[in-house]
């Protein structure tokens, strides 16, 4: 997990050396180039993380039962 | 008497609590317009069938930005117990979800946003909660004991949004708290001669705690990243972090390449008896063929562990899951409107079950199904 930290944080860095007019940003700046959450932008699966416990992120998906029994 | 020894004690057989999970990704870097939203999912297989549908509306305002969005599921499936079952009998089963939220964002200064944002829900979030929850309901039924399940949940997170490279660079922090009201596993209560008198529902409410830190770059003139980590901390278990990254490549005027990756993990209570690990990857290719037109090829892999289960004689737990998606779609974009549809099989393969899950032998088999989505954006 530290190793993603620093990862992150690397990645970070990164974006100093981009020039910043708009000219040289609209390649980066078209609508399938953002990050968007609006569905018509966006290509993930929307219900697999009911089946796929760990893209649900949430602890203790909806069936893992046992993991506290007595 | 129950001729299918229980472990007693079962604490949490069913969380439904995906809505964190399900909200969508916040903007970072994406400038926030006004727009109308609607979205429509369908993954069904030949038991299973699985809708949902969401609109909202975000409106900008000065230096706010407020969205407001409705959500609603439907489940239906054919459920089927395994023949050792002597207690369950074939029936359908149909559930419904709502939900609803809010989101604010507001300038703060130059380069910092303030976030909140806050969300409610009502019904079972997963067919596979439904499937265990009509298990219990035929395998107890008749005990006095038996409770009806009413799943909901309401959760809510601030956070804080920093622009340190202004349009090419942001991070952003989130942290949230969810409590989900589910349908509880039971406790057996025995006479002093082995027979079972009655169940005792055990815990329904659970409270989770998620800590979220992103970064979004533009690293090049052609390319933009996204990673993420996050920790969602549940009473009783261990943290479970996920890290995810993305990137958008321009490979030409008119090709996108997307790509993604993540990787869960959380470790047992006691070290040395196991984790849960997921990973997955996928990507997704688009061609502009034509002034408004957009062909996208995308295809996904997904693996993972098993959940964590310590019981000696029964578990609800799913087995290790291997699942692959593949899908064609089609996006048309004039002016202020976009609409975006794609279908393609999804495919899951489970590890056999074991003797603690033989009960759920029918609920977690390999199954085909069939994903189609719609989507449009009317941008005002």
């Amino acid at each position: 997990m530290a190793g993603l930290v620093v990862g992150a944080l690397s990645l970070s860095t990164l974006s100093g050396c981009v020039a910043r007019s708009p000219a040289a940003l609209a390649r980066v700046s078209q609508p399938n180039m953002v990050f968007s959450q609006a569905g018509a932008w966006s290509v993930t699966s929307r219900l697999s993380p009911q089946i796929e416990s760990g893209r649900a992120g949430v602890s203790g998906a909806q069936a893992a039962g046992c993991t506290t029994c007595r | 008497m129950n001729p299918f020894p229980i472990h007693t004690g079962l604490r949490r057989i069913l969380l439904p609590g995906l809505l964190l999970a399900l909200a969508p990704d916040p903007f970072l870097l994406a400038a926030e317009t006004s727009a109308l939203e609607s979205d429509l999912d369908f993954l069904g297989s030949g038991d299973i069938t699985l809708l949902q549908a969401a609109t909202g509306a975000g409106l900008a305002w000065g230096d706010t930005f407020l969205r407001a969005g409705i959500n609603g599921g439907w489940m239906g499936f054919d459920y089927r117990p395994v023949d050792a079952d002597i207690f369950g009998s074939p029936m359908r089963v149909e559930e419904s979800r709502v939900g609803a939220s809010l989101s604010i964002s507001r300038k703060l200064g130059e380069r910092w946003t303030g976030l909140a944002d806050a969300g409610a829900y009502d019904g079972f979030n997963s067919y596979r909660s439904a499937w265990v929850s009509t298990w219990y309901r035929q395998f107890f039924d008749g005990l006095p004991g038996l409770v009806e399940p009413d799943p909901r949940g309401l959760n809510g997170s601030i956070g804080l949004r920093w622009e340190y490279l202004p349009g090419l660079g942001v991070m952003q922090f989130e942290a949230g708290l969810a409590s989900d009201e589910i349908a509880p596993g039971y406790e057996e209560i025995f006479d002093g001669f082995g027979g079972l008198l009655d169940v005792a529902p055990l815990r329904s409410r659970l409270a989770t705690q998620v800590l979220r830190v992103a970064f979004e770059n533009v690293l090049t003139t052609r390319i933009r990243s996204r990673v993420s980590i996050r920790m969602n901390d549940q009473a009783e278990r261990r943290a479970r972090w996920t890290a995810t990254a993305e990137l958008n490549a321009s490979l030409a005027k008119t090709w996108v390449l997307r790509v993604d990756g993540g990787y869960s993990r959380e470790q047992f209570r006691e070290q040395g008896q196991g984790s849960f690990e997921g990973h997955w990857f996928g990507g997704a290719l688009e061609w502009q063929m034509a002034d408004s037109w957009q062909l996208i090829l995308r295809g996904r892999h997904y693996r993972d562990s098993g959940e964590i289960e310590n019981t000696l004689s029964f578990s609800t737990a799913a087995p290790g899951l291997e699942a692959e998606e593949l899908g064609i779609g089609l996006r048309w974009s004039s002016g202020a409107h976009t609409l975006q549809v794609g279908a393609g099989p999804y495919r899951t393969r489970y590890e056999p079950v074991t003797f603690n899950t033989t009960f759920f032998a029918n609920l977690y088999r390999d199954r085909t199904f069939v994903a189609a989505q719609l989507s449009y954006r009317w941008e005002f």
